[in-house]
């Protein structure tokens, strides 16, 4: 198992790609904490999977932008958990929209969600984490915010500060032996691949030598192999699973 | 024969055709002519004489609209050599233009009702409901020949009669298979709300015939007193959200002036998507006999819309402000007649043919519309893009080629705002309509996303049907509403319902001669 007796916390747990992170990481040994904003339900159902791999589970009611919430579940984590090793920065938004009809709270929210509510949660791990000077952390961003694909604006942005605030926040950490990496997902076949629009979907499978969409469970796998001590030699990077475009 | 050669030519020919003697039901030469500022097909029979049948009411639309670009869409499979020529070959023959967009699908001979302007041969004795594994075999013949098809009509008869409709809705629940309407003359749907509330829970659109408002015509049009009945129709698919198409029968100088009123109110409700208006058609048992016998071409059914329907605009643009409406008594404009005001009416413009059949068969306007704010959607594309957005389907897809005209637009009106009067407001209806298309973490299907756009376009479709005097085959070559047969066949349903309804035992007894 990759992440024997680590302990994670995941935000955005009920979305597609989170779904697929608590499953993995539990089964791969990780006790799992995750938050979520909406979907009491789902959250019920993560849980009862972590539980299937003999793992603690705990997931929290609370949005990535509420500081307040944020610090309470990161304290109730250490309190079941004794610590946390490794932080996911998944929870994330997009929205379908050309940039005329973009408005200022449009672009408001996408950043605050996509890149203030990382900001926030990872503030509040990583003060545990430089105490016991260890950790990883791996952020979530996008294919949207590198290449050149007909993608909303806000988002696009939204997913490039994910990769500033991974290397610089790498460089920072690097003497409290804290990795932070990212991941830049392609087109999934689930959460907010959902919906791309034909004319985009089309082009994306133009180009993509995989020639289909990815899977949630294939940047899960691979979020756990970079979040285990077998990459303890990968740091600062932001590695693309876009099935080759 | 003589006798017409001898006419004096008081009319300029204009085109060539072919078409069919109401007497003998032969196929024979027709000419298109020009009188008066008229177009008429007169068709000339070897041993009946010439008769003249009105195809459009002015010239100037008829020479606009005929030759409006056209959409091929070839049939995914065909049945038929050709071997006696047009119709006789239908199943489809190798020379039909048009896929099978409409399909019509008879499940019963059997009514409530016998209207006076029912149009359909259709024989109650005995009584005929289409068994359910029959229904399946034209359902699997129409998803082998076609592979998606965004609507299949179920009609009769009366349809809702049928004890098995039910099971027959059933096995149109398919991936190829975006919905099925129902056509309905009220009765069942306002006597039987739990039927009503079944149609909703299967998706069921229901297309519901309604003429008038005022009882005397409605019961000239349907030889009964029904329009409480279709008042409660109407009532009960409101209330269970069943979409709605009111189907509304034009008769010239009887019913024809009511249609405004029945767009303005198809407009005001939600649960209706769309109203189509047929003009009347003198065949069939009942519609064969009925008089006067007055065609009434699409054009001069756009002017009556066009002259009565109130108007289709946002309310706020009707209230003119107290300063500008003292501007309005300075000038030679009252508010009422400003030009802010008539353009929010619809217009002759508003409506195109639809680019997948002949122009004299469907006008059509799309009506772009947000909670109160409607905008005919012609205004904002003048051009080509509106054809392409139209398509070649009955129903629009909002796929890539819509996505890029409306991205297109959108950066238009956005970097020329003071162009488009109400540029604000028509972006903000499109970010609605994007955000409900597109919405992030929720799958649609192509047909759900159809089904999503049209929540913010009302539809109106003007359908000429033909009938002995105007049947011409140069329209049914390229009809795509048809009638699929449990034998493998497609029959276009004007030469169905002229050729070969009356050799089809279901619906016409042998040796009867209906009015010919
Ligand atoms: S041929 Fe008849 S059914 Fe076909 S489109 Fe024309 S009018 Fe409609
Ligand atoms: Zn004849």
């Amino acid at each position: 198992m990759l992440l024997e007796n680590k302990t994670a916390i995941i935000t955005g747990g009920t979305g597609a790609i989170g779904a697929k992170l608590c499953e993995i990481f539990s089964l791969e040994g990780a006790d799992t904490a995750f938050n979520y904003e909406k979907s009491e339900k789902k959250a019920e159902k993560i849980l009862t999977v972590i539980k299937e791999n003999n793992r603690q589970g705990l997931a929290f009611r609370c949005s990535v932008l509420d500081s307040a919430g944020i610090e309470k579940m990161i304290d109730e984590v250490i309190r079941k958990f004794g610590r946390i090793d490794i932080l996911v920065n998944n929870a994330g938004i997009t929205q379908v929209l050309p940039l005329p009809l973009i408005e200022e709270e449009d672009w408001d929210r996408m950043m605050a969600v996509n890149v203030k509510g990382m900001f926030l949660v990872t503030k509040e791990v990583v003060r545990r984490m430089i105490a016991r000077k260890s950790g990883v952390i791996l952020n979530i961003g996008s294919i949207a915010g590198m290449r050149l694909l007909e993608v909303p604006v806000h988002y696009a942005a939204a997913k490039a500060a994910v990769t500033g605030f991974t290397i610089s926040l790498a460089k920072e950490l690097s003497r409290y032996n804290i990795r932070v990496n990212a991941i830049a997902p392609g087109m999934l076949d689930a959460g907010v691949g959902t919906n791309v629009p034909e004319k985009q979907y089309n082009e994306y499978m133009k180009y993509c030598t995989a020639g289909r969409p990815g899977k949630p469970e294939e940047v899960a796998s691979f979020a756990a192999f970079l979040c285990s001590d077998k990459a303890a030699y990968i740091n600062a990077q932001n590695m693309v699973v876009d099935g080759g475009l | 024969m003589k006798k017409d050669a001898k006419r004096k030519r008081d009319y300029i020919y204009y085109d060539f055709t072919r078409s069919m003697c109401r007497r003998c039901g032969k196929i024979i030469d027709a000419q298109i002519i020009f009188r008066d500022g008229k177009v008429f097909l007169r068709s000339i029979c070897p041993q009946h004489g010439a008769s003249e049948a009105l195809i459009a009411a002015n010239i100037d639309w008829y020479l606009k609209v005929i030759n409006t670009r056209q959409a091929t869409d070839r049939p995914g499979k065909f049945s038929k050599e050709i071997s006696e020529g047009c119709p006789y070959d239908c199943g489809l023959c190798t020379w039909h233009e048009k896929a099978c967009n409409l399909p019509i699908i008879s499940i019963t001979n059997v009514c409530n009702l016998k209207c006076p302007i029912c149009f359909t041969y259709n024989r109650d004795d005995p009584e005929y409901f289409m068994p359910v594994e029959e229904f399946k075999q034209v359902i699997d013949w129409l998803t082998a020949s076609e592979k998606s098809i965004d609507l299949i009509n179920i009609t009769g008869g009366e349809p809702t009669l049928h004890p098995e409709l039910f099971k027959i809705i059933e096995l149109c629940r398919r991936k190829e298979i975006g919905r099925v309407t129902l056509n309905s003359n009220g009765l069942k749907l306002a006597e039987d709300e739990d039927f009503v509330k079944k149609l909703a829970g299967y998706g069921v659109y229901v297309i519901l015939s309604f003429n008038t408002f005022n009882r005397d015509i409605a019961k000239k049009m349907h030889g009964a007193d029904v329009l409480k009945k279709k008042l409660d129709a109407l009532k009960n698919l409101e209330k269970y959200g069943v979409q709605t198409t009111l189907m509304n029968v034009s008769v010239k100088d009887l019913n024809d002036k009511e249609i405004g009123k029945v767009i303005d109110y198809a407009l005001k409700k939600d649960f209706i998507r769309s109203v189509t208006i047929q003009n009347m058609t003198y065949t069939g048992f009942a519609g064969g006999r009925f008089t006067p016998r007055k065609h009434l071409p699409i054009d001069e059914v756009i002017d009556n819309i066009v002259k009565r329907s109130a108007t289709v605009a946002d309310r706020a643009h009707h209230t003119i402000p107290a300063k500008l409406q003292n501007l309005h008594k300075k000038t030679r404009f009252s508010p009422d007649n400003s030009i802010e005001h008539r353009e929010k009416r619809l217009t002759h413009d508003d409506f195109v043919p639809l680019p997948g059949s002949h122009p004299l068969c469907y006008s059509v306007c799309y009506i772009f519309r947000d909670g109160d704010y409607t905008f005919p959607l012609k205004r904002l594309f003048p051009g080509d893009e509106y054809y392409e957005i139209l398509g070649k389907k009955y129903l629009v897809h909002p796929g890539e080629n819509f996505q890029r005209i409306l991205s297109d637009k959108i950066n238009e009106i956005w970097a020329r705002k003071d162009s488009y009067p109400e540029s604000e407001r028509i972006l903000k209806m499109m970010k609605n309509m994007i955000g409900k298309l597109y919405p992030t973490g929720e799958h649609l299907s192509p047909f759900e996303r159809q089904k999503r756009a049209e929540k913010f376009i009302k539809i109106i479709y003007i359908h000429a049907y033909m009938d002995e005097d105007t049947f011409d085959l140069s329209r049914v070559n390229r009809c795509s509403v048809l009638v699929p047969g449990i034998d493998k066949t497609y029959i276009p349903v004007c030469t169905y319902n002229l050729f070969y309804r009356e050799k089809d035992k279901r619906f016409r007894k042998a040796g009867e001669r209906g009015i010919r």
